[in-house]
């Protein structure tokens, strides 16, 4: 079997993420010289994302939309359309005889000291694009912890303790939420463990509405603990907090009785 | 009433900076990307940190997404799996005295709301794959092990598990022309 044959045998578990690093780093290197394989890994890639896609869709949180497009609008670098070559009217040729290949020479220069400049613009764009990710990333991590110091010491904070009742070792949890930071965090220990398809799930109960609101989910540790830190909220006046037992993509309501709850 | 602009008029759009265009975007996919964190990461707060790079990502460089080679339901979901499966690998590295098998995943399928991501379709093609090449699949796609790790894993010989995910994945390309 030649090379060629063996990469292609290979393209398959390459596009299932099934190859270790070294063997899919070779698999890469071949199909970027290799139109052909090129071509089949394309259709073998939109094939292996129908695993994912059988599994059906799952609703984040209105906070991520939030988020994301607030992120957004702050401004990372936008990729622009490649613009369209263009001579300037100045210098299209108009002069007779010997003359003519004058502006020709600078039309020509021209045009390959924009080609020039634009690629020379567009890496530099694309080397941004990767520093105001990781800028991103970073100012990301750095919103998380202050929210985090902030919000357990804002004057506004109140702690919640949630407990139930009748267990040897019950179940707590603690939930501080300051609405003006827009920020929580919760702790729970002595958690139950769970289905292997379930979650807890946090609900806010808001003071002026009946119906609780979702929050978001977490799974406790083998010891039975877990945490959850959320930022970025909507700010709401709260009336306590509880949690119920749900399928790990989270519900939108309530499925399950409460297992843990705080009020005020 | 807006009129309906296809994925490759948004992504135009977006290469134009239109921010509303964007959010048209993720309203359309955001499900099926965080669907994808999910039952990789297991952790919701993970995931929504895979779903926030993969769309800023697109925000800040939609030309890296070539509509020659595929749907954009299926770019995203591409996308988001690889960098869902870095993060679980690298949780992995960091914890492997907690390793433990990823539980089977039961999403509840949203409506489908776009038709540009058939979730029936895509049910359909994987429950007609044979049992063993679908878990092969879902092992390597979704749980992020390597063939070597699957064979460890299922105690089958290594050549049975190359088989089977190549089967499997030329089997749902053939489905899929």
């Amino acid at each position: 079997m030649s090379g060629h044959d063996e990469f292609r045998n290979d393209l398959p578990l390459f596009a299932a993420g099934a190859l270790a690093e070294g063997e899919a780093d070779a698999v890469q290197r071949h199909v970027d010289s290799c139109g052909e394989c090129e071509q089949e890994l394309a259709d073998l890639v939109n094939a292996a994302a129908q695993i994912a896609i059988s599994r059906g869709g799952a609703k984040p949180g209105a906070h991520l939309r939030e988020r994301i497009l607030r992120d957004a609008n702050r401004g990372g670098l936008v990729a622009k359309a490649r613009p369209d070559g263009w001579l300037p009217s100045g210098l299209r040729p108009h002069l007779p005889g010997g003359w003519v290949w004058a502006p020709m020479f600078a039309a020509i220069l021209f045009a390959v000291l924009t080609v020039t400049n634009w690629k020379t613009a567009q890496q530099l764009k694309e080397e941004n694009a990767t520093l105001t990710l990781k800028s991103s990333e970073n100012a990301k991590l750095l919103e998380r912890t202050r929210a985090l110091v902030e919000t357990l010491t804002a004057p506004d904070a109140v702690h919640f303790t949630l407990t139930a009742s009748g267990k040897p070792a019950p179940p707590e949890a603690k939930a501080i939420y300051s609405e003006k930071q827009r920020a929580l965090v919760l702790t729970a220990n002595n958690l139950p463990s769970l289905q292997p398809n379930q979650a807890y799930q946090l609900w806010l109960l808001p003071r002026n509405t009946a119906a609780p609101i979702p929050y978001g989910t977490f799974k406790p540790d083998q010891r039975g603990n877990g945490v959850l830190i959320m930022t970025a909220l909507e700010p709401t006046s709260v009336k306590g907090f509880a949690v119920t037992i749900e399928p790990e993509s989270g519900s939108q309501q309530p499925t399950t009785a409460i297992v843990l709850v705080g009020t005020i | 009433m807006q009129p309906f602009d296809t994925d490759s008029r948004l992504i135009e759009r977006m290469t134009n900076g239109d921010h509303d265009a964007f959010a048209e975007v993720y309203d359309r996919y955001a499900s099926l990307a965080y669907a994808v964190a999910v039952r990789v990461l297991q952790d919701s707060m993970a995931a929504e940190d895979v779903v926030s790079e993969v769309f800023l990502r697109l925000w800040r460089n939609p030309g890296s997404f070539d509509e020659q080679r595929g749907k954009l339901a299926a770019w995203l979901t591409v996308i988001t799996r690889n960098r869902a499966v870095d993060a679980l690998r690298k949780r992995r590295g960091e914890r492997e005295d907690q390793l433990e098998d990823a539980p089977p995943a039961q999403i509840a399928i949203a409506s489908n709301s776009h038709y540009a991501v058939d979730f029936q379709k895509a049910q359909k093609l994987m429950a007609e794959l044979p049992a063993e090449q679908r878990r092969a699949l879902e092992l390597a796609y979704l749980d992020g092990f390597t063939q070597s790790e699957i064979s460890e894993k299922l105690g089958q010989p290594l050549g049975t598990v190359k088989s089977r995910i190549r089967n499997g994945l030329l089997t749902l390309k053939k489905a899929m022309a």
